[in-house]
């Protein structure tokens, strides 16, 4: 009988781990207390480095960009350009020439922040020699000089009016970097703002576990009003259900983006969370390579576009929770210039047969598809895909790769891929198009003319509809097989409050967060 | 992930209530749940319910009997039942291979150590030590670092990791049988180490191995399952229990048969695998089955 | 004598499993840099690289220079973070070693008492199930069980998180809730293979002479066991115990990408998805000699307690 009552101990042990949480006094982390000062975050992706203007993961603008990192302006929540680390600035009218006047205040290590480390930091961004290379480096294309005109202003000289520039200049990699405290080492990859980041934001850098958590703390001496919250932590949760579990056990406060919609329900009926429902926002497509065999052929892209069926992959991949797109356009007000082509290459197995047979493929052909399986969507699409491009005689290999393996074999050179499926999230993004070395090589002059031409040109109305025949003639190509553009989905508890509403840029700004 | 054979029951301690039935029950069950496996993996090469890989999102999450789908659907609609019947495929692929794996490798590399002794001897017998410090699964997250991982580098390392067992089991039952008479009489009559090998050696050893083998293939459908629910395994389409479980992870609140079905799979072609070759020791007797390290 | 002897085995062990991990990292495939960076990458890219890691040198150098790096505690620095691996490496521990002990206390706890009992009343009904019960345990993959688990528990009944870990620091309560499916998983696989053993030891000592002659001098036969024939009973079991704790380490690497957990087994599989040589050269390493020191203290205990083999040897 001693044997039996040794068993039962670890059982009351189970009893009493469990009554902590059906008891409802979880104490450590009690979730929704009031007055709490420390948010936690989950993040479905780590960064792969913290120097922001090196790192091409989405990820790293969204936890550093405004909140550890300013630029010299930044994206509010209605899409409208505010003053950040300048307090305003002039133009010219030809459109040409920028003057910035520069906020005084000093970075986070105490040095002060002039208009050389603006001149220091753009002018790093936009050397293509510079090592790690910056993943925009077409954002500062226009841009002919940039010169300290004194400690706080600096001026910005444009080859031509640009569109977009100032827009850019309030993204991730525009950030503003400390001249001072960089050093540009012989180590092609390590430099100390990959581990040590130093901004001028309301929250500084404390500690980094790769993979695991982020943790930044307030800022004492920010310029702006002082953030209520003490301390934030981005914790990197990959898999969809750990994520959301996460969130009800009370371990984190909020997901930035969620990667399980399906599970949506379950917080709806919940009073204890709110969800926060965005614009579409990113481009979500099979990204055809556009210079390799048969895809060089405009009616086997067609084909393939046209097996696809974007209802079911927007029901499949995001429980619904996304719209269709028909070109490289999301209807969004980052993107005014939006038109709908969702009538081109409609799904159509039959039509998509006959094409691949005009094209001499009748008996067949095998595609191979880069799929990156860090990525929910990107796995559930490619069992889609597979099943589709089946019905038509189109053989599908899966070839699995990390994002990593992805940014240097498909992203990067030598972009050797036939197709892959990627969400796209920066905004603004059709003048890629221009470039024929972007990894789809879409090589139509034409099109890249008149993308330049656009952004160039001041009259809107003009500039619109360049912007719409550029649209339609990436349909019409079939330059990528756009499918959808979800939508920025997160979840947050019902008593945070000052959490950015309807996030449109790719940051996420919690200055003015707090706990109710 | 570990698994050992003890039989049911040891030799000579049978319970009352089974030695009066005179039958060997373990043998029944196994040959029963791998004989299932077998067969499902076979009709489905000719015949599915459904295409496995057909996706049709409208019909997903279909509760089992619905639609046609006798285990019911998964998140994209394709039909559980034709998936565990595809994934028996490749999970007898690889416990074939795997334990082919070790037996090329593992019966060769005994033959000569019980024959040739001395250094040759030691040398095996060192291999096989520092071949047992790695557990298979680890050996098979190394491998998928340095190639990519695969169907193939999982097997090649689960094979690896069973080479010593086997390579041991030959050696010690190797050595038994130079001691015979009639095998030092073979070779004062000149017989050449390859005919004793394959003459008396292997005839002598066979059972041992069928045994061995029938364990081996059981850790094997551990392994790979574990391999794949990580993604280090079978990559897609390619049905497997593995990854389907692993799938299956992110709609446990839709659906919790989900997750039922392939590991049930799993579990039962294990229990299966066990089973037989406890049923086949009773049978053969052999005393020299080694326990396989657990995983 | 003999444990310094035992201890230069383990030693040599340990030299010769570094050698081999080193070799298929840096030797096999050819060029650690190509591994990096996939098969297709550019040369420019492949040229960078090696010189960052320092490539152009031998490997012999290499080889030294990361054994006498590990001796020195210094784990080098992750190919992806560029961060200092050691202080990972520890911070990971905290979730893995309690998660193996409490994984291994839970299998005890349950297959000792069901392994004596089986193994006592083997004739009976009760003994045969508890029997067969186990062998099924034994076939169920222990990341399975933590999804089943994860259903019952945190699905339906909402009564501990399914996933994610909150560190010990945060809260040690919240640390232990997250640990405790993980770890009935994995024990209750590892106690069904431990029933079976203790099971086997209780018969066979049953058979035993001494048994037979303290139950004649008029000791029941649970009195008799109880003072002969547990003690003898624990032999086999606890070098079982010493593979089976190996085993929960391998299990804990699996359990914890169910659980998401924090632990050297999520840091093991990330490695190997990005590919980061030394961090995956430095962890399998670290497991093996895990496993080595484990099997070198169960042969020392094992020793320790049966006083023929202290004899004979």
């Amino acid at each position: 009988m001693r044997l039996l009552r040794a068993a039962t101990l670890p059982i009351l042990l189970i009893l009493a781990l469990t009554g902590c949480q059906s008891g409802g006094g979880n104490a450590g982390a009690s979730p929704g207390a009031t007055g709490k000062d420390k948010i936690v975050v989950g993040f479905v992706q780590g960064p792969t480095s913290l120097d922001i203007t090196s790192d091409a993961t989405a990820s790293i603008a969204t936890m550093l960009r405004d909140n550890l990192y300013e630029g010299l302006l930044r994206t509010d929540a209605s899409g409208v350009l505010i003053p950040q680390l300048a307090t305003g600035w002039d133009t010219t009218p030809d459109g040409k020439t920028y003057t910035f006047h520069l906020r005084s205040t000093n970075w986070q290590d105490g040095t002060p922040f002039t208009a050389q480390d603006v001149k220091f930091s753009w002018d790093r961004a936009r050397d293509p020699q510079n090592k790690p290379a910056n993943p925009h480096l077409d954002y500062w294309a226009p841009v002919s000089s940039v010169d300290v005109v004194d400690d706080h202003t600096v001026k910005v000289s444009l080859k031509q009016y640009s569109d977009n520039f100032l827009f850019r200049m309030a993204q991730g990699s525009a950030a503003i970097i400390p001249k001072s405290t960089h050093v540009v080492s012989t180590n092609p990859v390590a430099t100390n703002l990959a581990t040590q980041p130093v901004g001028t934001g309301p929250f500084k850098f404390s500690t980094y576990l790769p993979n695991t958590s982020l943790t930044l703390v307030r800022n004492a001496a920010w310029w702006g009003p002082k953030p209520r919250l003490q301390q934030i932590t981005f914790r990197f949760i990959t898999d969809a259900n750990a994520m959301n579990n996460a969130l009800k056990a009370g371990d984190i406060d909020a997901i930035a983006q969620l990667g399980g919609p399906e599970q949506l329900p379950s917080f709806k009926s919940d009073n204890n969370f709110r969800i926060l429902e965005g614009a579409p926002a990113g481009k979500l497509m099979v990204a055809y390579n556009n210079s390799k065999g048969a895809l060089k052929d405009v009616r086997v892209r067609k084909a393939i576009s046209m097996a696809i069926d974007k209802k079911a992959w927007i029901d499949g991949v995001f429980a619904g929770y996304a719209v269709p797109i028909g070109s490289h356009a999301v209807p969004n007000v980052t993107e005014p210039y939006y038109v709908d082509e969702n009538q081109v290459n409609k799904y159509d197995p039959t039509e998509a047969k006959k094409q691949l047979a005009a094209a001499g493929y009748a008996s067949g052909l095998t595609l191979h598809l880069a799929e990156v399986s860090d990525f929910p969507y990107a796995v559930r699409g490619g069992d889609i895909l597979n099943s589709e491009l089946k019905a038509v005689g189109v053989t599908l290999q899966i070839d699995t790769m990390t994002f990593n393996d992805w940014l240097h074999t498909v992203f990067l050179p030598p972009q050797d891929y036939d197709l892959t499926i990627i969400n796209h999230v920066e905004p603004r993004d059709i003048g890629n198009y221009a470039n024929p070395k972007y990894y789809w090589h879409y090589d139509n002059p034409q099109v890249a003319q008149m993308v330049l031409q656009a952004d160039a040109e001041q009259d809107q109305a003009k500039r619109k509809s360049m912007y719409a025949t550029v649209q339609k003639q990436l349909a019409d190509d079939a330059a990528n097989g756009y499918i959808m553009s979800p939508k920025q989905i997160d979840v947050i508890r019902a008593n945070l409050r000052g959490y950015p509403e309807k996030r449109l840029s790719t940051s996420l700004y919690l200055a003015k967060a707090y706990f109710s | 992930m570990s698994s050992e054979v003890i039989g049911l029951t040891e030799p000579g301690l049978e319970p009352a209530w089974r030695r009066r039935s005179g039958l060997n029950p373990s043998l029944l069950a196994g040959g029963i749940l791998v004989g299932a496996v077998i067969l499902a993996a076979l009709v489905s090469y000719v015949w599915t319910p459904f295409d496995p890989t057909h996706v049709v999102v409208s019909d997903r999450f279909q509760p089992p009997g619905q639609g046609g789908h006798l285990l019911g659907s998964d998140a994209l609609g394709r039909d559980v039942a034709s998936q565990i019947m595809a994934g028996a495929r490749n999970t007898l692929l690889v416990g074939i291979v795997t334990v082919a794996i070790a037996l090329l490798i593992g019966v060769p590399l005994g033959g000569v150590a019980a024959l040739y002794r001395g250094w040759a001897e030691e040398l095996v017998m060192r291999f096989s030590d520092l071949v047992l410090a790695f557990p298979a699964l680890l050996l098979a997250f190394l491998f998928a670092a340095v190639f990519h991982a695969s169907t193939l580098t999982a097997m090649g390392a689960i094979g690896i990791a069973f080479v010593p067992v086997f390579a041991r089991v030959v050696r010690g039952a190797g050595l038994q049988v130079m001691e015979q008479d009639y095998v030092t009489a073979a070779r004062t009559f000149g017989s050449s180490a390859l005919g004793i090998f394959f003459r008396h050696l292997l005839p002598n050893v066979a059972s041992v191995m069928i045994v061995q083998a029938t364990i081996a293939f059981a850790i094997a459908i551990l392994a790979e399952a574990a391999l794949s629910y990580l993604g280090l395994g079978t990559p897609p389409p390619t049905p497997s229990w593995g990854r389907m479980l692993s799938d299956s992870q992110n709609y446990l609140a839709q659906s919790s048969t989900l997750a039922l079905w392939p590991g049930l799979s799993i579990a039962l072609s294990v229990l299966g695998f066990n089973l037989l070759g406890d049923g086949l020791r009773d049978l053969l007797d052999p005393k020299l089955v080694q326990r396989i390290p657990p995983q | 004598m003999q444990v310094l002897s035992r201890l230069a085995v383990l030693l040599l062990s340990l030299m010769v499993a570094s050698m081999a991990v080193f070799a298929v990292v840096n030797v096999l495939p050819g060029d650690p840099a190509a591994v990096i960076l996939g098969t297709s990458a550019s040369p420019q890219q492949i040229a960078d690289l090696h010189r960052q890691l320092g490539l152009d040198r031998p490997a012999w150098l290499r080889y030294l220079e990361w054994l006498g790096g590990l001796i020195r505690g210094d784990f080098g620095v992750s190919l992806i973070s560029k961060q200092p691996i050691l202080p990972e490496l520890q911070g990971r521990a905290l979730v893995s070693v309690p998660l193996a002990l409490f994984a291994m206390f839970l299998a005890l706890a349950v297959s000792i008492p069901l392994g004596i009992v089986a193994g006592v009343r083997y004739r009976s009904l009760s003994g045969s199930l508890i029997s067969a019960l186990s062998l099924g345990g034994i076939a169920i993959p222990a990341f399975w069980a933590g999804l089943l688990l994860v259903t019952i528990f945190a699905v339906q009944l909402h009564v501990l998180p399914a996933g994610s870990f909150v560190p010990w620091e945060e809260s040690p309560v919240g640390a232990l809730r997250s640990l405790l499916l993980p770890s009935i998983a994995l024990g209750l696989v590892q106690g069904a293979v431990l029933t079976r053993y203790i099971r086997s030891a209780v018969i066979e000592v049953q058979r035993e002479d001494y048994i037979r002659t303290a139950r004649s001098k008029g000791l029941t036969r649970g009195q008799a066991l109880r003072r002969h024939g547990l003690k003898n009973a624990a032999i086999p079991v606890v070098t079982i115990l010493g593979l089976q704790l190996t085993s929960l380490l391998v299990g804990a690497v699996v359990i914890e990408n169910v659980f998401y957990l924090p632990g050297l087994g999520r840091m093991l599989l990330d490695a190997v998805r990005n590919r980061d040589l030394i961090e995956i050269q430095d962890l399998i390493l670290l497991l093996t000699a895990t496993v080595l020191v484990i099997n070198f203290a169960t042969d020392l205990s094992y020793r320790l307690l049966d006083p023929r083999i202290r004899a004979s040897r």
